[in-house]
């Protein structure tokens, strides 16, 4: 296989390419979009992000012939400095372009169908050539200030395809409020990429994470955590994602499972030599994912709108990893602080989820809305069996059933906290091992009810069409393909990765291999299947069940329909602080500074600019004697200077 | 040998005689050959310069012209930047009498900014510069039944004369003092002599010609009057080429006939610059016309380049020197964005203030893109060329040495005050309502096509402005015989 | 006093003479006289240098008799555009012509 990856062109050196690729197609479809057929600017986009893909697969087998590569393109050089875009080509970001273009690949295919006949289908090209372009560059570099502009970039890609349904209010909001949440965290990252400069005098990462020791580190360390926490979602910045799900589909699979939300568990990855340096922030880290953990999966168990089930799901399942790079951080084995566990989750997580959104995508199409309950696409099984098998694949691979690529990383999840061997890290074993039993339980109800359940009732559709009997069928191929290909990944990636191909060994340089650990795998395997058993026993032919749960525990389910109002506090926040803070500076800007100082006639005396101007007389004569006054006196001064 | 420079100067004076002679054989002549034809031969012009540079050093006529990489890089510029004029007028042309003299007038000019990048010596420098400023005083007074031209033109002349008589005042006691008017000459006879009344006048009254020329304050004042007045293609070509022939001038007459003075006159040069870059970025924010505006954001621009010129005396001068020419280059290109846009809008609506811009957005979204990154580039945003030679130029002069950090912190803090002035643009064309009754701007093909690629280089420069570096180094480079 | 130091201080004097008048005067054509003055001034300065300083004379000779052709042609250029300023504000004063300030 390595021979077939060496033939591919592109190798270490080029892996620039990779996101230049599809910011050039942005570029195009930006510029010419008018001019562009929107079928034509589709291909475009797909090609690059295709090219890509190729590409990437090329770096991985340059990597593995000639090992880490750290590539510079000098952009300026000025006064003996030079100043670049630096990029490393590591095992970690070489995973990362892997998942990236070919999640991206598989949802852009995806869409071509999925989207068609939407006005704006060039422009939802663009913007996804975008967001996969800032999100490989922000994988591949090897700067922070480059981290943080491109960090950035996907903030604002998420805003614009978030609130890709503008006209509908929801979708505004949720953008906004996906942007703004984010911002808090990124104000975090921001100081903490600042501090990090002032005390290294370098963006380098590499030199930052060398040259760091002690408080500083944990400073720089803890500040970084924070944007991590808003990108991905974790308490209590986790309530943007499942508003997010007002955008398209197909950009849900791509926030989920390869861009944005694998942004902040990627930074803590990238930067966990210098998380290491500090306890304390693992720690937090790990406590931090652990509450993420379990909230989203009550909140899961809580919600009965499709996406944003598998929305709270994705939220639960990245605290997993949180905690699992956290504890890896403290294992009591020198040897096996890395932040191999977690990632390898973040890569198989990454498929299933993708695969999950898109058949969500495909019952959502069917019917023609853009979000429906699981009672609304109940059913699945009887008219689209392709779809309803990927779906039940995900959810058992979510689950963590053997063999699904879910149960291997799963593993990876778990044992971190054990190695801790300290009292809290058993406890944060426990604490995970009932976050993944929420996580069979929540996917179990999910699968049962739209894969099995009864025929659907009528739906009553979202864009005011009226109800009409919904009639759920299997998609057509262009959207099929790419569910065939994630579906095969979610099954035989862990098993291949685990045994065929050792990842963990890729991933720690050979420090480590991958480790089958019998009586974990089994406690592991266990509590899945008691999950799905609670699950079958309890949704199983049952209609609404809900109201039942809800009068059993209705008080805290009460706190989770509210989400604890975290929600309602954030979005209070932003209503009555942000935003009105916001207009306070355009009045003051409005008010003061333009009519006082550029329109106002009243104000014009005290201004520095109006005095030079006063200057400006008009007539000729005050010009020359300006200039020879000053011509007399630079002489005068001049000649003092020199006798003095 | 690098002779082949000789040419461009010969072509485009052939040229600029050819079009007053076909304006006087045919009256009307063809705005399609005149300025299609002028354009692309200059254009290929300035391709042959870059092409024909071979590196080599020519000295002409014991050196009162070099040729060398540094007069190709700025040959190429002035050739450049008088063909895009010459395409921004095409419609222009057509609303004056004699389009032939017009664009014939140009090339002089075009002559004068050329000589004056080559001269290797103070009585070539000098007949270089009048010949670009007589183009210029007729040019800028060109439209004379306006009241408004007619008074710009007065204002420019008349103190264009009394600058140049304190700049030949200048010239006379440099000879006085050395014996001769050759820049390596001049630059022997100043290393023996020790600061004196009679060179501190010769250096005083050499900045304060050359000062109006580029514009720096106190000798800035007809700047804007000029600006406003004049035509719009012929202030876009003030405000790039004029200035950018001044640094030329100034850069090899500082770099090397100075040479031995400039460390005792840098402070002259830093006063002028910071000067120069608070006034014109304070004064821009109360403008409400928008080439009044443009004048005096291009004074604040002036200032950082002088900064340049004030680090010349500096151990290493090569690398001051190519900042000022990427910065001169940078500024260029987004000036004359700019000033297209301005020119597209009048010839529609004969209007220029910044409130006629309102709405811009709608009325013509392209106009409003291509002037938004026009004046992002000039306040230096990054992914614009402005960043990078900005970037650049502050870099280089505040490595130069511990004195430049202040100024250098100076410019930064003028920058941020000059995007004052450019976003409230910006915001006039994006978020402000249209007047009633303002339709859509229509740009001809010609003009569109200019402002596009015209914004294509300011963009594409900023992403990569390696190449442009590059060449600006060599030909630093070549001023000192190196390389 | 040397006649080097004279011809210097007439240069300086006459120089100044016509700067007076740049300054002094609102009536432009008066105010180019004076210019040509400040032209000349520069030339006595070139003679006296070429004749009683420095051995390179031809450079000063050139230099004078390109100030003067520069000279005389600045004033016939500036005397159309004062020309043209007659016609349209019927005065060539001055203080007259502001429109184009602040």
């Amino acid at each position: 296989m390595t021979a077939l990856l060496d033939m591919i062109p592109i190798g270490a050196e080029q892996a620039w390419l990779v996101a230049a690729l599809p910011f050039a197609a942005f570029v195009i479809l930006a510029i010419g979009r008018l001019q562009i057929l929107p079928q034509a600017a589709s291909w475009v986009s797909v090609a690059a992000i295709g090219i890509a893909f190729i590409g990437s697969l090329g770096v991985l087998g340059d990597y593995l012939a000639n090992g880490e590569y750290v590539g510079k393109i000098v952009w300026l050089s000025a006064g003996g400095s030079e100043f670049g875009l630096s990029y490393i080509v590591d095992s970690l970001s070489v995973m990362m372009i892997i998942l990236v273009t070919s999640v991206s690949l598989a949802v852009q295919v995806y869409s071509l169908e999925y989207m068609k006949g939407d006005e704006r289908f060039g422009w939802y090209f663009a913007a996804h050539s975008l967001f996969a372009a800032s999100m490989l560059a922000l994988v591949l570099t090897g700067s922070l200030l480059l981290l943080y502009i491109s960090w950035e970039l996907v903030g604002l890609c998420s805003f614009l395809l978030i609130g890709f349904y503008w006209e509908r209010r929801s979708a505004a909001e949720a953008a906004k409020k996906a942007f703004i949440t984010t911002r808090f965290g990124d104000v975090g990252l921001l100081i903490g990429i600042i501090v990090a400069y002032l005390s290294t005098g370098t963006f380098d990462i590499r030199e930052v994470i060398a040259s760091l020791s002690g408080g500083e580190a944990a400073l720089v360390a803890f500040l970084l955590f924070l944007g991590a926490m808003g990108k991905s979602a974790q308490f209590p910045f986790h309530i943007w994602l499942p508003d997010a799900m007002e955008g398209p589909t197909p950009v849900s699979a791509l926030i989920h499972a390869a861009t944005m939300v694998a942004a902040g568990v990627f930074l803590v990855a990238r930067m966990f030599d210098l998380f290491v340096e500090a306890p304390g922030v693992l720690w937090f880290v790990a406590v931090i994912g652990l509450v993420t953990a379990i909230l989203a999966g009550l909140l899961a168990l809580g919600e009965i709108d499709f996406k944003r089930i598998l929305a709270y799901s994705t939220v639960s399942q990245l605290g997993l990893m949180m905690l699992a790079l956290g504890a890896a951080g403290l294992s009591a084995n020198v040897e096996h602080r890395d932040p191999s566990g977690g990632m390898f989750h973040l890569l198989t997580h990454g498929y299933f989820k993708a695969l999950l959104f898109l058949t969500a995508g495909v019952a959502l199409h069917a019917i023609h809305a853009s979000s429906a309950s699981i009672y609304q696409v109940r059913g699945l099984r009887i008219g689209a069996p392709l779809t309803a098998a990927a779906l039940i694949i995900g959810s058992l691979s979510l689950a963590g059933i053997p063999p699904l690529s879910g149960f291997f990383s799963k593993e990876g999840i778990l044992a971190p906290a054990l190695e801790i061997e300290t009292l809290p890290g058993y406890l944060l074993f426990f604490g995970a091992v009932i976050a993944s039993f929420l996580s069979a339980l929540y996917m179990t109800r999910l699968a049962l009810v739209v894969a099995q359940g009864g025929p659907a009732p009528p739906v009553e559709s979202h864009d005011g069409e009226g109800s009409h009997a919904a009639v759920l069928h299997d998609a057509p191929p262009l959207m099929s393909v790419p569910l065939v290909a994630l579906g095969a990944l979610a099954i035989f990636l862990g098993i291949v990765l685990a045994f065929g191909w050792d990842f963990i060994e890729f991933l720690t340089h050979g420090h480590r291999e991958f480790h089958f650990d019998m009586l974990l795998a089994l406690a592991s395997t266990l509590t899945a299947v008691a999950g799905i058993g609670v699950g079958l026993n309890y949704w199983n032919n049952r209609e609404r069940v809900d109201d039942g749960v809800l009068e059993a525990v209705a008080g805290p389910l009460k706190l989770v329909q509210n989400r604890f109002y975290i929600d309602a506090a954030a979005q209070w926040v932003i209503d009555r602080i942000v935003l009105v803070f916001a207009g306070f500076i355009r009045e003051v800007d409005r008010r003061v500074v333009n009519d006082a100082g550029v329109d106002g006639p009243a104000a014009r005396t005290v201004d520095a600019g109006q005095l030079l101007r006063g200057m400006q007389t008009g007539f000729v004569f005050n010009y020359a004697l300006v200039f020879t006054i000053a011509a007399v006196i630079i002489v005068a001064v001049a000649v003092l200077a020199e006798t003095v | 040998m690098n002779w082949a420079l000789l040419l461009p100067g010969y072509l485009v004076t052939g040229l600029a005689f050819g079009a007053f002679t076909l304006d006087l054989i045919v009256p009307r002549l063809s705005r399609t050959v005149l300025v299609y034809g002028g354009a692309a031969v200059m254009a290929a012009i300035g391709v042959f310069i870059i092409v024909a540079n071979d590196g080599e050093t020519s000295r002409f006529a014991g050196g009162i012209l070099i040729f060398d990489t540094y007069s190709a890089f700025f040959f190429a510029l002035f050739v450049i930047l008088a063909a895009v004029t010459i395409l921004g007028s095409s419609q222009f042309v057509s609303s004056i009498d004699s389009p032939g003299e017009f664009v014939a007038l140009l090339m002089m000019a075009t002559v004068g900014a050329m000589g004056m990048a080559a001269a290797g010596e103070l009585i070539t420098a000098y007949i270089s510069l009048e010949l670009l400023s007589f183009s210029l005083y007729i040019l800028a007074s060109y439209t004379w039944k306006e009241r408004r031209t007619n008074e710009a033109g007065m204002k420019y002349i008349l103190l264009g004369a009394i600058a140049s008589a304190f700049l030949l005042l200048g010239i006379t006691y440099i000879y006085g003092l050395t014996g001769d008017t050759r820049y390596d000459e001049v630059a022997s006879g100043l290393s023996t002599l020790s600061p004196s009344p009679g060179l501190i006048i010769a250096l005083a009254m050499l900045t304060a010609g050359l000062g109006f020329k580029v514009a720096a304050v106190p000798f800035h004042m007809w700047t804007p009057d000029v600006y406003e007045g004049a035509p719009i293609p012929i202030t876009a070509y003030l405000a790039a080429a004029s200035k950018a022939a001044g640094f030329a001038l100034l850069i090899r007459l500082v770099a090397v006939a100075l040479e031995p003075v400039a460390l005792f006159w840098d402070w002259v040069f830093i006063l002028l610059a910071v000067l120069s870059m608070m006034l014109g970025n304070l004064v821009a924010i109360l403008q409400s016309n928008l080439k009044r505006l443009m004048a005096y954001s291009s004074i604040g621009q002036v200032g950082y380049l002088l900064l340049g010129i004030a680090a010349l005396g500096a151990d290493d001068p090569a690398k001051p020197a190519a900042g000022i020419l990427i910065h001169s280059v940078s500024y260029a290109a987004s000036t004359m964005v700019a000033f297209m846009v301005l020119l597209a809008v009048w010839q529609q609506t004969g209007k220029e203030g910044v409130r006629d811009v309102a709405g811009l957005a709608r009325r013509n979204p392209f106009l409003a893109l291509a002037l938004t990154g026009a004046l992002f580039s000039l306040a230096g945003f990054p992914f614009f060329i402005g960043f990078a030679s900005k970037f650049y130029l502050f870099t280089v002069v505040a490595t130069a040495g511990t004195r430049f950090l202040v100024p250098v912190g100076i410019a930064i803090f003028a920058s941020l005050i000059s995007l004052y002035y450019y976003l409230n643009i910006v915001r006039q064309m994006y978020i402000e309502q249209p007047e009633e009754g303002a339709g859509p701007i229509r740009v001809s093909r010609t003009m569109w096509l200019l402002i596009l690629g015209l914004l294509v280089a300011i963009v594409a420069g900023g992403l990569y402005v390696r190449p442009l570096a590059e060449a600006a180094e060599t030909a630093a480079a070549s001023l000192f015989g190196g390389e | 006093m040397t006649v080097l130091e004279f011809m210097l201080i007439l240069g300086a004097a006459l120089f100044c003479l016509g700067l007076y008048g740049v300054l002094a005067r609102r009536n432009a054509v008066l105010v180019l006289m004076s210019v040509e003055l400040m032209l000349n001034a520069v030339n006595v300065h070139l003679i006296a240098f070429a004749r009683y300083v420095v051995g390179t004379e031809a450079i000063a000779h050139v230099l004078i008799i390109f100030v003067i052709t520069i000279a005389a042609a600045e004033v016939g250029l500036a005397l159309a555009i004062v020309l043209r300023m007659f016609r349209n504000w019927e005065t060539v004063n001055l203080d007259r012509i502001s429109t184009l300030q602040q």
